[in-house]
């Protein structure tokens, strides 16, 4: 691992890493390979064709946000909204056992979405280059930020006045695994569209603006254990880590990431991108303040 | 303690799809409903099972089997053509049928069969201003149910012909 040395009193500063997360990659196309088989599984069940070792749930029973949309009316009637079922219950507890360790990993590791948005980055990075997940001005950017709250509290207000599962006409998630299904609603498939046109703009702009899980999911960075350290004490300031990060997160700023729109992918770590050692980790413990 | 990525990337599958195996093994895994409604825990109806649990992919043949009320009631009242699939009929297809009614606001569905459900047996249930019933669906509950005055004024209130 890289480390600053100095010759001749001059300062010579390793170059920005770009190691990509080969084990990240892995997981995120396992999971959206097993998402997209069990929708194809679902749709196939009608006409006898079955894939083996593949269930053939609809996509409501594994999204743990069912789970959180669920949770008044399961606590109220002892039910479940329309379409979830307890698979959705165990899937959003998991959710949470992980996000209370590690953040929001299922943004970064599990979603499909986010997954399908990283694949449209490259190319937007390969159209726009520097100037790619840039383009939006601070300033809205920041307003943009906690649109997804509002999301949140109108999904899951109307979803507890009336038991039915109103997210599923705009969710842009349904609507890229059964975009050949007639219960895909065309709000959903615009905001799909959108959301694919954006994110050749802009990186993950569902996740950043929008999905309401992802704010859920957000909240845990305020005291998940493992968390972004920065060691200021061998960073040179080279701002490698905030070049990484997707979500535009400041972290050269901060010793420890607690910003809620963090989803754990670490590219910012010394593992991908800080050219020094030990500097910037997912770690419990971080730089002790003097 | 840190965590490099090889780690993370086993820790997500194994508690996800460690989650999914154990409740399984468990018999808590479940993506389907097993057709059997919940009972009400308070109340009058305690014991009995309660129609706001019938989901869209329950059939008529179930719920005749379930709360007694006859397919033909259920097929005549909710519209569906041919008498041979009544039995077969689920009630997420409402939706399909009704599909213009839900543009103007009207909605007859999986809702609609829980409120015709209740009110023929009688049994408890919150109305909902959105939820609508066909003519022949009201017909059938004033002539066979006990309705109460408001009940008789909500369902007179929402009632949509069968397009």
């Amino acid at each position: 691992m890289a480390q600053p040395s100095f010759q001749n009193s001059k300062v010579i500063v390793p170059k920005a890493k770009k190691t990509k997360s080969w084990y990240r990659s892995a997981v995120q196309v396992g999971f959206f390979l097993l998402v997209a088989l069990i929708s194809l599984n679902q749709a196939l069940k009608e006409t006898g064709i079955t894939i083996p070792y593949i269930g053939s749930a609809s996509l409501h029973a594994i999204c743990p946000f069912g789970g959180v949309v669920s949770i008044y009316e399961f606590v109220t009637t002892g039910l479940f909204v329309q379409k979830t079922h307890e698979s959705s219950f165990i899937l959003m507890i998991s959710a949470f056992i992980l996000a209370i360790g590690f953040g929001p990993v299922i943004c970064s590791w599990v979603c499909p979405l986010g997954t399908f948005q990283e694949w449209l980055a490259i190319l937007g990075r390969r159209l726009f280059g520097k100037k790619y997940n840039h383009f939006t001005p601070n300033s809205i950017d920041n307003l943009l930020r906690y649109l997804r709250y509002i999301m949140l509290a109108l999904v899951v207000y109307v979803t507890a006045t009336t038991t039915k599962l109103m997210f599923q006409d705009i969710d842009p998630y349904y609507a890229l695994f059964n975009f050949w299904s007639a219960e895909v609603a065309l709000p959903s498939v615009i905001i799909l569209g959108t959301t694919i046109l954006l994110s050749l703009f802009i990186e993950r702009p569902w996740c950043k603006y929008a999905c309401p899980y992802g704010a859920v999911l957000g909240l845990f960075n305020l005291f998940r254990i493992f968390k972004i350290q920065r060691k200021s004490s061998s960073c040179i300031n080279c701002k490698a880590c905030d070049k990484a990060c997707p979500m535009n997160i400041d972290i050269s700023s901060t010793t420890t990431v607690r910003n809620h729109q963090c989803i754990s992918c670490m590219k910012c770590t010394s593992e991908h991108s800080c050219p020094i050692a030990s500097t910037v980790e997912f770690s419990t413990k971080g730089e002790k303040q003097v | 303690m840190k965590i490099r990525s090889s780690i993370m990337g086993l820790i997500v599958p194994i508690v996800i799809l460690g989650s999914v195996g154990v409740t399984s093994a468990l018999d808590l895994w479940k993506t389907t409903n097993d057709k059997i409604p919940v009972k009400y825990s308070e109340g009058t109806a305690t014991g009995q099972y309660n129609p706001a649990d019938i989901r869209g992919s329950y059939t008529f043949g179930e719920i005749e089997k379930v709360f007694g009320i006859p397919v033909e009631d259920l097929g005549i009242g909710f519209g569906v053509k041919d008498p041979a699939y009544y039995a077969s009929f689920q009630c997420k297809e409402l939706e399909t049928i009704y599909a213009t009614l839900a543009v103007q606001g009207k909605e007859v569905g999986t809702g609609s069969v829980r409120a015709f459900v209740a009110l023929y047996k009688g049994l408890p249930i919150t109305l909902s201003d959105e939820t609508y019933l066909p003519k022949p669906a009201v017909d059938l509950l004033k002539d066979k149910a006990s309705l109460t005055q408001d009940q008789l004024q909500f369902i007179t209130q929402h009632t949509v012909d069968i397009p």
